[in-house]
């Protein structure tokens, strides 16, 4: 009687423990669904295209003195993080630019920072691509791996620009991204460090 | 089991004053040399660790993420950052942001002395917002233009000199320049304690330069992200925003390597240590013989013999572990250690004595057992017969 009374209380404990944990793991699979949903909700319906937008100009060609709507080529890089986590913006740098894995013999495991070019001269090839919301500030949305964006990445973005007084710390108001194929590369664990000619 | 008397073991330890001396006394320099290790680790990551405040955030010049005397930035940035970014903490109106240069100069003791390097920082009195663990426990805060300097508890160290080098009303010379000690600051232990502190501008005569390394920014509503999207819109100023308590720990991170080579080291002399306890127990043990063969024939087993050797040794282990762990608390605690960022002060707190303690413990027990088993394994009427 004893022994039956003891199995009905481990019987029940254990269903307790096994529907708490299926519970949790539920609420952290739907929070993670959501979380995805999120982020593709709220970028505007349109940001991302499938076709590159025309006329497009490189970095450089853009930041110079001219109009406002801007079509520019660049690839996602310029900081060891390009993105901001929680808002929507990512810096991006002229593709002529040389990223330091084109350099015989470097293994830097973040290319896409510069490390191996004197900072003063990475400004005047970056600019910051950011999509605002009607109250004109960057989104609450991370970009990074929206549509597969990630340092690296080629894009074509059609927006407006903010040149800076100098030439440099120019802003795009993002209204149209491609991503193109190739390019992006996974981020590694591991820190920065250019195993050859770097700067900084 | 029938198991030998407690007294037994304590008796023969007594036997021979001079046996039992060596062997405390060696069991006291592996545990010592346990707790150094041990301090050495601690003090230097906690040091490097705990430097950070949890919601400060650091803007650095791009490209010196490892390093921030490297950094260079515009004066004008902390003026940015309180014009561009809500939500940063506030005490009495007075906005946590605090524009700082780090720098390594050499400072002579008298002039033509011979320049000894050490870390300085120049600071706005936002510093002390910013940094409330830093504490003056000496003398008042130095004056602007007036060529003082606060220094940290332990910057003689870091620097090799003696404390009493560096105390209030000394002098010190930067590039020929005299500097007065006003102040001496404590900062909870952290790598700030080796630093010599001066209001920002004289500093940045003194280093001639017309850039700051960094503005570090206490936040309150507002979060990393505006730091690090205003960083990332201004990309004119060439900035970095990170958490500071991620800096201080990549810069832990730096010295991972020279921390396991403190462990390798200590693990190394523990086994000689080790080795030797071994050799002297079963040179102990191998003029018993005769004895441990008696026991048996009493009708005592291998394993109470056995069990009363181990008792033997833990006993005089231990007591050597427990004067190690009186002079570590009472010698090493808080002792200096310079290295390349500053100095740091070996911590021997519980958890190190906890593993000191252990390592007399276990240097009893495993050392006991080899040359136990190696005297027990003799055939009794051969042991009897030894001389």
């Amino acid at each position: 009687m004893n022994m039956a009374k003891k199995m009905k209380k481990i019987v029940s404990v254990a269903s307790i423990v096994l529907a708490t944990g299926l519970l949790v793991t539920a609420g952290c699979r739907s929070s993670t669904s959501d979380g995805q949903n999120a982020q593709a909700d709220s970028l505007p319906q349109g940001l991302f295209v499938s076709q590159p937008p025309e006329g497009a100009v490189d970095l450089d060609d853009a930041l110079k003195p001219g109009g406002d709507q801007v079509v520019v080529r660049a690839r996602v890089a310029g900081r060891r993080d390009p993105f901001v986590a929680g808002r929507a913006a990512m810096v991006v740098a002229d593709l002529k630019f040389p990223t330091c894995d084109t350099r015989p013999g470097d293994t830097c495991p973040t290319p896409w920072d510069f490390c191996c070019e004197a900072p003063a001269g990475i400004a005047e090839h970056t600019a910051l691509v950011q999509v605002v919301g009607s109250d004109g500030k960057p989104l609450q949305t991370p970009l990074q791996r929206a549509n597969g964006l990630a340092p690296m990445s080629v894009v074509v973005v059609k927006g407006t620009i903010v040149r800076g007084p100098d030439g440099k710390g120019a802003i795009i108001n993002a209204e149209q991204i491609h991503v193109g194929p190739g390019g992006a590369v996974a981020v590694p664990a591991a820190k920065s460090g250019c195993s050859s000619g770097c700067e900084h | 089991m029938k198991l030998l008397p407690w007294e037994y073991g304590i008796r023969n330890l007594a036997r021979s004053p001079s046996r039992l001396a060596l062997t405390v006394a060696g069991a006291s320099l592996v545990v010592l040399l346990v707790l150094v290790a041990g301090g050495f680790i601690r003090g230097l990551a906690g040091s490097l660790r705990s430097a950070g405040e949890a919601g400060n955030v650091m803007l650095i010049g791009a490209g010196s993420e490892e390093s921030v005397e490297r950094s260079e930035i515009q004066p004008a940035v902390a003026t940015i950052v309180l014009g561009s970014v809500a939500g940063i903490r506030q005490t009495l109106d007075v906005p946590h942001v605090s524009p700082e240069i780090h720098v390594q100069l050499g400072v002579e003791r008298s002039p033509g002395a011979g320049a000894l390097p050490a870390s300085l920082r120049g600071y706005t009195p936002a510093a002390m917002l910013v940094h409330p663990r830093v504490r003056l426990v000496e003398g008042s805060l130095p004056r602007a233009g007036h060529n003082e300097a606060m220094v940290g508890v332990l910057a003689a160290a870091r620097m090799g000199l003696a404390a009493n080098d560096l105390r209030v009303g000394r002098t010190f010379y930067l590039d020929g320049r005299d500097c007065r000690v006003t102040g001496i600051f404590e900062a909870a232990g952290t790598v700030m304690e080796s630093e010599i502190w001066m209001p920002l501008n004289d500093l940045l005569v003194l280093a001639r330069r017309d850039t700051i390394s960094t503005v570090i920014v206490a936040l309150d509503s507002a979060t990393f992200d505006d730091l690090d999207l205003l960083a990332k819109q201004r990309l004119d100023l060439e900035l970095v925003a990170m958490r500071e308590q991620d800096y201080y720990a990549g810069l832990s991170s730096f010295y991972r390597p020279i921390q396991a080579v403190a462990v390798i080291t200590a693990g190394l002399i523990a086994l000689c240590g080790l080795c030797g306890g071994l050799n002297a127990l079963y040179a102990a043990f191998v003029t018993r013989v005769r004895e441990l063969a008696s026991l048996q024939t009493l009708g005592f087993s291998r394993r109470a013999i056995v069990l009363s050797l181990v008792q033997e040794s833990t006993l005089a282990t231990c007591a050597g572990g427990l004067l190690a762990c009186m002079a570590g608390a009472w010698l090493l605690d808080g002792l200096a250690v310079r290295f390349s960022l500053g100095a740091f002060g070996l911590k021997i707190d519980s958890a190190v004595l906890a593993l000191g303690l252990l390592s007399g413990l276990l240097l009893g027990v495993v050392g006991a057992l080899p040359p136990a088993w190696r005297c027990l394994r003799t055939p009794i009427a051969t042991a009897l017969k030894t001389s």
